[in-house]
């Protein structure tokens, strides 16, 4: 059934140009954006959101997918030509990439990039579409206390894999949460942390908060770091390697697609897991172990069929449980929520054709990247040479523009600027700022199921730990939060 | 379960922005009447829980790091602290041009705004000079940045900019 709404639903956006041409312009902007050093697949899809506000869901869906799947490609990109990975996805790329780029086969290297992409992208959508169901038909089975705890899961690991302490992204990941319960309550509409102020009685709005943290205050760290200068790219020289040569990558490929895809699955696992493990499985798998490092074009087809899988896998935590899996999935759900739709396993049932449209994006995005990557490799990497500062000016008007859109407000450019500075200053603070978007989209959520479980329960907290599935989330939440600490532990012990 | 690699005040900041966010929702809700009233009132634990929850661990987890950070400083630890404060004066001086942006924009319109704000860091962060042809070309990147934004958002997404 869902392979044939899949078709229908895929003929439909062909057919209709406004859905294909969304496509198009997405993909473009994407490998352009993840190509730019300092551009982050995350900043991209944070400052194209206002853009999705004027369309319809599906289509928002399809532009902002299209973003992330190609921005994913884009960071290799620049990982392969500059030796800067655009996102950290891409991190393992430049470890054979950059050395195939030096010996004067860059194109060489950014094809088999692209090739694996594609696959690997593929590969994730299969898995996609084969596991979410299942899932989702598992998850039917969850209650209040399971989504409460869920989503108290979700927040410790996202926590734990946004980098520094896990201790520090719980503590930041409660700013999020509170910062979700200001304004007036849905149930009681009582008034919470507004200080009388009308611009906060409304609540803080989602776009203003992503667009600061992930859009402005990047560019406040670049200009801090003095990155303002113009990247030296190399020439691409021949596109196409020889045919041989790709297909002889046909194992890699395949492996990398399949890790990618499972690891990407986990929340908070994230594509730079994937491509790590892809790569030391690449190297143990090779004849040729000390090629490795120096351009060996295995070191780059696997990882990069990793980091593109690894786009499919992280849907289904987001699409099947309502839980982002990282803060680029993160930012999609808040689109999805800003359209008033809620993931989670009641989008399967309620709304099938939407979960299809999902599908069709990435599948549409996956083939476009093939496309617009191999037509215009050329064109992005002469765009790569353009000097940062434009690029900085431009990213500070469009997160300008893009806060003001939401409501048409001069309060929500103020709001974007405070948290884009409050970014800044977390940064310094060596603070993990994504947790705190994490908490304002996972709050409002936590809150409507703790709240209707002890309601239902009479107050008893004992429902949590009643449950199986909930005892095994506040395990598994635990055993995130305590494993860093039992692992400094037995560091010192070691240490002596 | 921390990073002792950081310079002990770093331990203590951090601290003191988790205390800074818990002082600030503990003065909203002591102030805050019938919040306070809500908890538990009724069969609903009340919209009060949850923000008290967050407020006590935000509490906790801030003066754990102050402690911390207090305790490594008195034992002369060392370690990798902020960076000089000339090398925030780039950001901040980007952020508050933005700022100054913001509030012109309803006098002079979102396009001029955006232009001069373009200008003026695309002479600050280059290394062109004042030779006439680095400002032509400083205008028409501006012109075009700025242009082109207000062309998507206010000609083809239909926002209202100022102006």
């Amino acid at each position: 059934m869902i392979l044939d709404l899949f078709a229908q639903t895929l003929l439909d956006y062909l057919s209709t140009p406004h859905m294909w041409g969304l496509a198009l312009v997405g993909v473009g902007i994407g490998i352009v954006l993840g190509a730019l050093p300092g551009v982050s697949s995350t900043m991209a899809l944070a400052i194209l959101l206002p853009v999705s506000f004027g369309l319809e869901p599906a289509a928002a869906m399809l532009f902002l997918i299209a973003v992330f799947v190609s921005s994913v490609y884009g960071g290799s990109i620049s990982a392969i030509l500059i030796n800067i990975p655009g996102t950290p996805g891409a991190i393992v790329t430049q470890f054979d990439g950059y050395p195939m780029a030096q010996q004067g086969k860059a194109g060489h290297a950014l094809a088999y990039a692209l090739i694996a992409s594609t696959i690997g992208g593929l590969i994730g959508l299969a898995l996609l579409v084969t596991l979410a169901p299942v899932v989702a038909q598992a998850a039917m089975s969850f209650r209040s206390p399971e989504f409460a705890m869920a989503t108290v899961f979700g927040l410790v690991l996202l926590s734990f894999a946004s980098g520094g302490s896990t201790f520090r992204g719980i503590l930041v990941a409660a700013v999020g949460v509170l910062l979700g319960m200001v304004g007036f309550d849905r149930l009681t509409d009582l008034g919470r942390f507004d200080f009388n102020t009308r611009a906060l009685q409304s609540g803080i709005e989602l776009v203003p908060v992503t667009v600061g943290i992930f859009g402005l205050a990047e560019v406040l760290r670049n200009l801090a770091a003095g990155r303002q200068g113009l990247p030296r790219v190399p020439h691409i020289g021949r596109l196409l390697p020889p045919f041989g040569a790709v297909a002889r990558l046909w194992k890699s490929i395949l492996r990398g697609g399949v890790i990618g895809t499972f690891v990407g699955a986990i929340p908070a696992a994230g594509s730079a897991i994937a491509v790590a493990l892809t790569y030391a499985q690449e190297k143990r798998f090779s004849r040729t172990p000390d090629g490795f490092g120096k351009g060996e074009p295995a070191g780059i087809a696997g990882p990069e069929a990793a980091n593109s899988a690894s786009v499919g896998g992280s849907l289904v935590p987001m699409m099947t449980l309502g839980i982002p899996g990282d803060p680029i999935t993160a930012v999609l759900m808040g689109a999805l929520l800003i359209h008033g739709l809620r993931p989670g396993p009641m989008l399967f049932a309620n709304n099938p054709g939407f979960v299809a449209g999902v599908y069709v994006a990435v599948f549409m995005a996956v083939v476009l990247t093939l496309i617009i990557g191999f037509g215009f490799m050329r064109v992005v990497a002469q765009i790569m040479r353009v000097p940062r500062t434009l690029l900085f000016c431009t990213i500070a008007l469009l997160c300008v523009v893009g806060a003001f859109a939401i409501r048409n407000s001069l309060t929500d450019v103020y709001v974007m600027l405070f948290f884009g500075l409050l970014g800044y200053v977390m940064f310094l603070l060596r603070l993990p700022p994504a947790p705190l978007v994490f908490g304002l989209i996972l709050g409002p959520i936590l809150e409507e199921n703790l709240r209707r479980t002890l309601i239902l329960s009479r107050g008893s907290w004992t429902v949590f730990i009643e449950r199986p599935i909930a005892l095994t989330l506040i395990l598994m939440s635990l055993a995130a939060i305590l494993a860093p600490l039992a692992m400094t532990l037995w560091r010192r012990w070691q240490r002596g | 379960m921390e990073d002792t690699r950081t310079a002990p005040h770093i331990d203590t900041l951090a601290g003191g922005f988790f205390l800074v966010w818990a002082g600030v929702g503990w003065f909203s809700y002591a102030g805050n009447a019938a919040l306070r009233a809500s908890l538990w009132a009724r069969a609903d634990p009340g919209p009060a829980l949850v923000p008290l929850i967050v407020l006590v661990l935000m509490t906790l987890g801030g003066g754990f790091l102050l402690a911390k950070g207090l305790w490594r400083s008195a034992r002369s630890e060392t370690g990798e602290g902020l960076p000089p404060a000339t090398a925030h004066l780039l950001p901040l001086g980007f952020a508050a041009t933005l700022g100054a942006l913001a509030v012109a924009m309803p006098a002079t319109g979102f396009l001029i705004a955006a232009i001069a704000f373009c200008l003026f860091w695309l002479w600050a962060l280059s290394s062109g000079g004042h030779a006439l042809i680095g400002w032509v070309l400083r205008l028409l990147a501006a012109v075009a940045i700025g242009g082109g934004i207000h062309l998507v958002f206010a000609g083809l997404l239909r926002v209202p900019l100022p102006g």
